[in-house]
C-alpha cells in the first residue's frame, strides 16, 4: 500500500513559547505529540491562548449535565411535610419507603417554599422538605441558589392533568415508557416518540459549529481548540451530534486519557521533552511516526485523524488542568501543592463523611469526575471554547430493592458533589477576573421517577420526576431573599389522582406537566440558542407546549 | 477394492435422513425455546413443583445485598431449540397469520398463538424447576417481542400480563387469560404467590424475577432471568455509559 511519509519532528517543548503553542494547537495534525507530558509552565500556555487567539471569553458559558442513572426516586427527594395535604397519603401509600418527618427535621432539610404551582403552598408554612441527605442542597435552595423543577419528563405532546383513559390511549406518547435505555435515550434526544438519532446537546453543538453562529449576539466557539462536547463518564447519547458530525471528547478522573502502555503521562516513553532512549521510548516514537503518515485509504487516514485528535486534546486538557491547579488555596488543608479546587472537594467530602482523605484519588470516582469538569472550566481558555457542554453521571438509582438503604448514600454523594461544585465556581470567580460564577449551570436529569407506591422493598419505574438546577445564573434568576418557588407543576400525590397515569393498575406514575423540551429550552436559551432556533433543537415544542421562555413556572434561569 | 459408487451414495442419503430425523424430533419436542445466551439464576435450588419448599439460603441483609447468587446451570429437562424454530421465529405474523393453522382466532378478534400458549401451560408444572418458570416466561415475552417488534410497553406486572393476554395493538394472545397463576387483579404470580417482576431494561430486553421462597425481592433466593450479574440489580445499577477506556 502506498504510504507517503511525512516529516515528523520530535519536539523539544521544555519551554513552549506563545507562538509555538498557538501554532500547534490551531493546526491539526502537525505534531502536537509530546506536549501533554512536557508542559512545564502551564501559566505560560494559558496566557498564550488567552491573549492572542482572539477568543472573547467574557461570554463563556458551561452547561453541565449531572445524570442520575437508573431512575432516581425523587418522590423521596422532594417530600411533602407538615400540613401538606398529601403528607398523610405519603405515609400511607409509601409505607416502609416513606421518609419520616422527624428525619427531615433533624437534618434541617425543610424548604422555605412560598410559591408552588403559581400560588402559596397548600397548607401554608413549610410544607416541603428534601431527603435528609440533601442538606447542602436544601440550604442552597433556601438561599436562592438552587431551583427545583417539579414533574418534568419525556413528552411528545402535552397531556393535561386529569386526562381520560381514552384520550391518554389515543395520544402520542414516548416510546417504551418505563424502560431504562429507551427513557435515557429520550431524555437525551428529547424527541421521545422517535428512535434515537441525536442528543439535544449535540444538536446545539452542530448549530454553533457554523461560526459565527448567525443568531447569537457574540461569536461562539470561533476559535475552538477542542470539542465543545466533553464527557467525564464515557460516551453519552446526550452529546451525539446529528450524523456524528462533532465528536465528543472523553476525559477521565485524572484528565486526558493517555494511550496505554507508555506509563502515566507517557513517563516511560518521554523524558525531558524527548523520546526516551529505551525500548518504550522507541516504541512511542514509532507509534507517533506511524500516525504521522498519510494514507490513501480513507479508513486508515480517518483512524490516524482520530489518534492525532486525541493526542492534541491531551495537550489542551493537560494545559487546562494545569491552569486549574494553579489556583492556590488561601489556607492549605490537604494538598501540599495548594490546589484550591482539590481542597474544596476534599474538605466537603471529609467534613460530611468524617473522613481524612488527603488526596483526591481517595475521593469516590464520580466526585473526581466532577472535580475534573470544574478544572476544565477553570482552564477554559486552553480549550478555546466560549460555550462548552459537560456530562457526568452517578449510577445506582434503580432501587427496586432496598430503597431506603441504597438511596441514602447515593443522595449524600449527590449533595456533596453539588456543594463542591458551587464552592469551586465561587473559587474560580474569585481567582480569575474574566470568570463569573453565573457562567456555569449544572442541571440534573434521570431516567424517570419511580412509583409512588412501593413493591416489597423498593420502588419501580415511573415517569414524571423532579429535577434541580444550580449555579450563579440560577441565583441571578431567583435572587436571594425573594420568595422561593418550586418551579414546574408539582403533582397531586394521589394514586389514581389527576396526575397518575390512567388505567387499572395505578401506582402513582406522574404524567409530566413539564416536558424535557421545556426544561431544556430554558437551559438552551441561557446557553445562547436563539428563540428562532429553539424548535430546530426541540421540534416537539411546536406540538402545543406553553412557550418555555415565557412560562411563568420556568423562570429558573435568565434568558440569553 | 473400492465399494461401488451407488453404495456410497446410498449410505450418504441414509445418513442424511437419520440426521434430519434427529433434528426434527429435537425441534418438535421443544416448541418453546430459550436463547442460549441467557440463563436463569438463583441462589438455591428449589424442589421441583413444591411451592412450599422453604428457603435454603439466608436472606441478604442490607450490608451484604451486593452478593450475587450462584448461577445455576440450565435445568436438567429436555433440550430446547432456538426460538427461530418456532412459528413466531419462522414466519412473521404479518406474512402468514391469517390462515396459519398454528394460530387460533377467537370471536372477539384475538389471535391466539398456540405454541406460546402451550409453553405457558407448562408454567409451574409439577415436574419442572422454578428456574424453568422465568425461562418459560422469557420465551413467552420473546414470542410477543417477535410478533410485535418490541416488549410490552408497560411498567408493572398487570399491564404486561394484559398485553400478553391480548391487550395489544395486534390483538395477539401469547399467554392464556385463564391461567391458574393469574390472580384476581390480573397479576401473574410465582410458585410462592408473589407477583413476578418484569424489569424493562430496554424495548427488546426484559429481565424477569421471582422473589423466591421468602417472597421478598432483593434477597439472594430471588430467581432471575437476566444477562447480568444479579448483584447489579441488587445494587440498583443499570447499564452504565461505556467508558471507552481503561482507567
Amino acid at each position: 500500500m502506498k504510504k507517503s511519509p511525512k516529516k515528523f519532528e520530535i519536539h523539544t517543548p521544555t519551554k513552549i513559547d506563545r507562538r509555538s503553542f498557538l501554532t500547534r494547537s490551531g493546526t491539526a495534525g502537525l505534531g502536537i505529540s509530546g506536549l501533554a507530558a512536557t508542559l512545564a509552565n502551564m501559566k505560560l500556555v494559558s496566557e498564550a491562548t488567552a491573549s492572542s487567539s482572539g477568543m472573547d471569553m467574557s461570554k463563556y458559558k458551561a452547561l453541565i449535565c449531572f445524570f442520575l442513572g437508573g431512575g432516581c426516586d425523587m418522590n423521596n427527594g422532594l417530600i411533602p411535610i407538615g400540613n401538606h395535604p398529601q403528607r398523610a397519603s405519603y405515609d400511607n401509600d409509601r409505607g416502609f419507603a416513606a421518609i419520616p418527618e422527624a428525619d427531615i427535621s433533624t437534618a434541617g432539610t425543610e424548604l422555605n417554599v412560598t410559591d408552588v404551582n403559581g400560588t402559596a403552598p397548600p397548607g401554608g408554612g413549610n410544607v416541603y422538605g428534601l431527603h435528609p441527605e440533601l442538606q447542602n442542597l436544601a440550604s442552597r435552595f433556601n438561599s436562592g441558589q438552587a431551583a427545583f423543577i417539579a414533574n418534568c419528563g419525556t413528552l411528545a405532546v402535552p397531556l393535561a392533568e386529569g386526562i381520560s383513559l381514552e384520550d391518554y390511549q389515543a395520544a402520542i406518547k414516548p416510546i417504551q415508557l418505563f424502560s431504562h435505555s429507551d427513557q435515557v435515550n429520550e431524555w437525551f434526544s428529547s424527541i421521545p416518540q422517535n428512535p434515537f438519532i441525536s442528543g439535544w446537546a449535540g444538536r446545539i453543538a452542530q448549530l454553533f459549529q457554523t461560526a459565527p453562529y448567525a443568531n447569537a449576539p457574540a461569536s461562539i466557539n470561533e476559535h475552538s481548540l477542542s470539542s465543545m462536547l466533553m464527557t467525564a463518564a464515557g460516551s453519552t447519547d446526550l452529546l451525539v451530534a446529528p450524523g456524528g458530525a462533532i465528536p465528543q471528547y472523553a476525559v477521565n478522573r485524572t484528565g486526558a486519557i493517555n494511550f496505554a502502555g507508555y506509563g502515566s503521562d507517557y513517563a516511560n516513553a518521554l523524558s525531558g521533552g524527548q523520546y526516551d532512549t529505551g525500548a518504550t521510548g522507541d516504541r512511542f516514537r514509532a507509534f507517533e511516526g506511524t500516525v504521522n503518515y498519510t494514507h490513501d485509504h480513507i479508513l486508515e487516514q480517518g483512524f490516524n485523524g482520530i489518534v492525532k485528535s486525541a493526542r492534541e486534546n491531551e495537550a489542551t486538557i493537560g494545559a487546562a488542568t494545569g491552569v486549574a491547579d494553579a489556583i492556590t488555596t488561601p489556607s492549605a488543608n490537604y494538598d501540599p501543592q495548594d490546589r484550591q479546587l482539590d481542597d474544596i472537594f476534599l474538605t466537603v467530602y471529609n467534613t460530611r463523611t468524617s473522613s481524612n482523605v488527603t488526596d483526591t484519588t481517595g475521593l469516590p470516582n464520580d466526585m473526581e469526575e466532577l472535580l475534573m469538569i470544574c478544572k476544565l472550566i477553570a482552564g477554559r481558555e486552553c480549550l478555546g471554547n466560549t460555550h462548552q457542554v459537560f456530562f457526568f453521571n452517578l449510577g445506582g438509582f434503580d432501587n427496586h430493592a432496598n430503597l431506603l438503604a441504597a438511596q441514602a448514600p447515593l443522595l449524600e454523594q449527590v449533595d456533596m458533589m453539588i456543594e463542591a461544585f458551587i464552592q469551586c465556581m465561587d473559587a474560580i470567580d474569585a481567582a480569575q477576573a474574566n470568570f463569573d460564577k453565573n457562567m456555569a449551570t449544572l442541571f440534573e436529569a434521570s431516567d424517570f421517577n419511580r412509583t409512588w407506591t412501593p413493591n416489597t422493598s423498593g420502588t419501580d419505574h415511573a415517569w414524571g420526576t423532579h429535577t434541580f438546577c444550580v449555579g450563579g445564573a440560577v441565583e441571578d434568576a431567583i435572587g436571594a431573599g425573594t420568595p422561593k418557588k418550586i418551579h414546574g407543576r408539582f403533582p397531586v400525590l394521589e394514586v389514581d389522582g389527576p396526575n397518575d397515569v390512567p388505567g387499572n393498575n395505578n401506582r402513582g406514575r406522574w404524567i409530566p406537566q413539564i416536558s424535557t423540551d421545556q426544561y431544556y429550552a430554558r437551559l438552551a436559551s441561557w446557553f445562547g440558542v436563539a428563540s428562532a432556533d429553539m424548535e430546530t433543537i426541540f421540534p416537539n415544542l411546536a406540538n402545543g407546549f406553553t412557550d418555555p421562555l415565557t412560562h411563568p413556572d420556568l423562570n429558573f434561569l435568565p434568558l440569553s | 477394492m473400492k465399494p461401488p459408487k451407488v453404495i456410497l451414495i446410498g449410505i450418504g442419503v441414509l445418513a442424511l435422513a437419520i440426521i434430519t430425523g434427529m433434528l426434527w424430533r429435537s425441534a418438535s419436542e421443544n416448541p418453546g425455546s430459550t436463547p442460549a445466551s441467557r440463563q436463569s439464576t438463583a441462589a438455591t435450588s428449589h424442589s421441583p413443583g413444591d411451592p412450599n419448599t422453604p428457603p435454603a439460603s439466608k436472606k441478604l441483609d442490607q450490608s451484604t445485598s451486593s452478593q450475587s447468587p450462584v448461577s445455576v446451570p440450565p435445568p436438567p429437562s429436555k433440550p430446547r431449540g432456538p426460538i427461530e424454530h418456532t412459528t413466531a421465529g419462522k414466519k412473521p405474523y404479518d406474512t402468514g397469520i391469517k390462515n396459519d393453522p398454528r394460530v387460533s382466532h377467537t370471536n372477539d378478534g384475538k389471535h391466539v398463538f398456540n405454541e406460546s400458549i402451550a409453553i405457558a401451560r407448562q408454567l409451574h408444572a409439577p415436574n419442572t424447576e422454578p428456574e424453568e418458570d422465568v425461562s418459560r416466561l422469557n420465551d413467552i415475552v420473546t414470542f410477543y417481542r417477535t410478533l410485535l417488534k418490541q416488549n410490552p410497553e408497560a411498567g408493572d406486572n398487570q399491564s404486561i400480563v394484559a398485553a400478553l393476554t391480548g391487550e395489544n395493538e395486534k390483538n395477539i394472545v401469547v399467554f392464556p387469560p385463564d391461567h391458574p397463576a393469574l390472580n384476581g387483579n390480573g397479576q401473574l404470580l410465582d410458585r410462592w404467590q408473589t407477583p413476578y417482576f418484569f424489569h424493562a431494561l430496554s424495548g427488546n430486553e426484559m429481565e424477569i424475577f421471582s422473589a423466591g421462597p421468602d417472597q421478598i425481592m432483593g434477597t439472594n433466593d430471588d430467581i432471575a432471568f437476566t444477562d447480568r450479574d444479579h448483584s447489579d440489580f441488587l445494587q440498583g445499577l443499570t447499564e452504565e455509559p461505556d467508558p471507552g477506556f481503561d482507567e
